[in-house]
């Protein structure tokens, strides 16, 4: 993890801190949209979105297929227009300038990649058509080359390269003329499993050295927690959450953030007491129906009789051999699975719902039970967290 | 696009024997129509262009130089002058080449932004913008080029509408002039102009226009650096096919530019009418004109090839 992730994290967890960096510490803003909307003939691919992203910051956006990520990204490169709302980079209003005018460069899902062309000459190609010198041009692009290891590749044409070099080529030739954001269209979805995760670092590692600002548009979870400063998860053109990897996947607003990323436990329940209420962070009791009392964290103000689902991962809940007191959940344990690092356990619990269970196969948290036993169910502390339906 | 189609052609597997067995049997009857109805015309032209002529047309069975020294060479009257290179049929065929080449370069202005129209087009619609391209082509040229004579003689209504609108204040003499013969030829052979562009835009991916765009190009350098060097294929394929028989072209020359813009076309035509005719020096003019044809495709061949080899 990097240094601005943690700083997030620390800030998402503790209000106090929140409220001081968000009004004292003047934040560089690279993108900002404000109520933007895109209607087609006969579908809403954007609904009023708002969102600033932040100089030299690693940004995805993160949904499912269809849910409006390359719209936005194509709006913001000017490749289309809006039907409603702003787009201000670097404080001024985009609106008006043409795709070729706008300091942006993308990197395309198909990398697009012009065949007639060298693969220096692909790199050279916007800093040609910015009227850089020549001598820059050539030292830049060597750079470049240097930057995706293809050195050796200079002369050959985009038909000559492997899926992996073509995405470099891609990535180079957009890093090239040096552009205030980068945007990435899946870059990675047409490459193997092993290169994609060698590639996520690499990209990482270039966005940190040229410390441009990226918007990286993905529908794998696993990509955008992995490589992102923040996380913007969509569904349906609507922008669900935004945080950092920690917050969406510790913090989720709602169900469908919850459900969107990794696999959790949603359990019905009903509020019956709030403990503390700190506007962003609440804690709160909730009676899981049929099983028990719990208490859960949640990020919006609730009302006690507020009904909803509790959600809890399964690596933060643990099988306890024996019922220790009354209040304690429990449940029957059904299976056992072997996943190499970890062992996963489904639980029939009393009120009939299924849990999923995951824990690590080392000596101290190993599973002894076996199928067929009663078992107690313990959480980790904070780890259950309110949803409103 | 562009990698797909060459790593399938890198993975084209050698056919078996009788796989190719099969196939050369199923172009058997291809082959025979091209042998037959190509190989053996063009072999008699050139047998015919090396013999005597007989004086009220055909031939007479003995071998003579005589065709070709007439399209060289002025010998006088009598045939008893020592030789001097005689210019008239050369300047028929130089003529004949300017008009095909403007002829072509018309095609090609007017031609690329209508093939560049209906490629992008949305894809329902541009079977129907095709096929009105070529609905004129469904009447015979014979009565196209005789229409369009109608509709540009002087007191035709091409003067009459553009003197009605003021456009013009005297008629414009165009019959019998060589712009005439160019607009026939253009307006003969434009369809095979737009054709081959069409096809070749079409298959141009644009997201490619959009990665220029992205890299700072305007539109206009994105048609010149980027679309142009992708379809330039189509674009010469284009050409050749306008060139070519704009070059033998004898139905505009004749109809629409009078005796004064003869051009090949009508010169061999002359040679195999009526009795007047000199069917071995007509050949002699053909296999000229097909030597011709075939440097051009050859020299277009061969610049093709270097360029796939330094792909
Ligand atoms: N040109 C268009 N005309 C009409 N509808 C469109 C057009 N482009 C996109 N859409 C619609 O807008 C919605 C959002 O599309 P978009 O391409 O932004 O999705 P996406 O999030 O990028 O999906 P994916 O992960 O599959 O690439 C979809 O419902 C799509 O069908
Ligand atoms: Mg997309």
């Amino acid at each position: 993890m990097n240094i601005t992730d943690q700083s997030i994290d620390r800030n998402a967890n503790s209000p106090e801190q929140n409220t001081l960096l968000t009004t004292d510490v003047p934040v560089d803003t690279a993108i900002d949209i404000q109520n933007l909307s895109k209607h087609y003939t006969d579908v809403v691919a954007l609904d009023n979105i708002s969102l600033s992203i932040k100089d030299k910051e690693f940004f995805t956006l993160l949904g499912p297929s269809g849910c409006g990520k390359t719209t936005l990204l194509r709006i913001i490169a000017g490749f289309e227009s809006v039907s409603a709302g702003k787009v201000f980079l670097h404080g001024k209003s985009i609106a008006d300038l043409p795709a070729n005018k706008r300091p942006i460069n993308t990197v395309f899902q198909q990398y697009s990649l012009f065949p007639h062309m060298s693969v220096a000459d692909n790199i050279k190609f916007g800093m040609q058509m910015k009227g850089s010198s020549a001598s820059h041009i050539n030292q830049r692009c060597e750079q470049m080359l240097a930057l995706v290891q293809l050195s050796d590749y200079a002369t050959r044409k985009p038909s000559q390269l492997s899926g992996g070099q073509a995405q470099r080529v891609a990535l180079a030739r957009a890093l090239a003329p040096e552009p205030e954001v980068l945007l990435l269209d899946e870059p990675l979805s047409a490459l193997d499993l092993k290169l994609r995760q060698a590639m996520r670092l690499e990209l990482k590692q270039i966005q940190q050295e040229t410390g441009i600002t990226f918007i990286f548009v993905t529908h794998d979870q696993e990509e955008a927690l992995t490589m992102s400063d923040r996380i913007a998860v969509m569904s349906a053109g609507k922008i669900q959450q935004i945080g950092s990897a920690h917050t969406i996947y510790e913090k989720p607003q709602n169900r469908f953030v919850a459900d969107f990323i990794g696999e959790t436990n949603m359990l019905e329940s009903t509020v019956t007491q709030v403990i503390d209420s700190k506007g962003s962070s609440n804690a709160l009791v909730c009676e899981l129906t049929g099983l028990g009392q719990i208490t859960a964290s949640s990020s919006a103000d609730i009302a006690p009789g507020t009904t909803g689902s509790v959600c809890i991962r399964p690596e933060h809940i643990s099988i306890l051999e024996t019922a220790h007191n009354e209040s304690q959940l429990k449940g029957t344990l059904e299976q056992l699975v072997y996943m190499g690092t970890d062992t996963q356990a489904t639980i029939r619990l009393t009120n009939g719902a299924s849990l999923l269970v995951r824990s690590p196969n080392s000596a101290a948290q190993k599973i002894t039970a076996q199928p067929g036993d009663t078992v107690g169910i313990g959480t980790d502390e904070n780890a259950a967290r309110f949803l409103i339906d | 696009m562009k990698s797909q189609s060459n790593s399938q052609q890198n993975n084209i597997v050698p056919a078996n024997a009788t796989f190719h067995n099969q196939k050369n049997k199923l172009l058997l009857p291809a082959w025979l129509v091209i042998g037959f109805f190509l190989v053996v015309p063009v072999l008699m032209m050139l047998v015919y262009s090396f013999l005597t002529k007989e004086f009220r047309g055909g031939v007479i069975w003995e071998f003579s130089l005589a065709a070709y020294d007439q399209f060289f060479f002025d010998r006088g009257l009598f045939g008893d002058e020592p030789a001097k290179i005689d210019w008239t049929y050369i300047k028929i065929y130089g003529r004949s080449a300017l008009q095909a080449l403007i002829a072509t370069l018309l095609c090609l202005v007017i031609g690329f932004p209508t093939a560049y129209y209906i490629a992008t087009r949305p894809v329902r619609s541009r079977p129907l913008w095709v096929f009105l391209i070529t609905i004129p082509y469904w009447v015979n040229l014979l009565i196209r080029t005789v229409s369009m004579k109608f509709l540009i003689r002087d007191n035709g209504p091409l003067n009459t509408w553009l003197l009605q609108a003021g456009i013009i204040d005297q008629p414009i003499h165009l019959i019998n002039t060589n712009l005439a013969v160019q607009l026939g030829l253009f307006y003969s052979y434009l369809p095979f102009m737009v054709l081959p562009i069409y096809a070749s835009i079409e298959r141009f991916d644009f997201s490619l226009s959009e990665a220029a765009a992205d890299l700072y190009a305007s539109r206009w350098t994105t048609l010149r650096q980027i679309i142009l060097p992708m379809v330039k294929p189509g674009i010469i394929a284009g050409c050749i096919l306008v060139f070519v028989p704009s070059l033998g072209a004898f139905l505009a020359p004749d109809l629409l530019g009078g005796a004064k813009n003869f051009m090949i076309g009508s010169l061999i035509e002359e040679q195999f009418k009526g009795n007047a005719g000199n069917w071995p020096f007509g050949a002699a003019s053909s296999m000229i004109l097909l030597i011709i044809v075939l440097l051009v495709l050859l020299i277009y061949a061969r610049n093709e090839s270097h360029a796939q080899g330094a792909r």
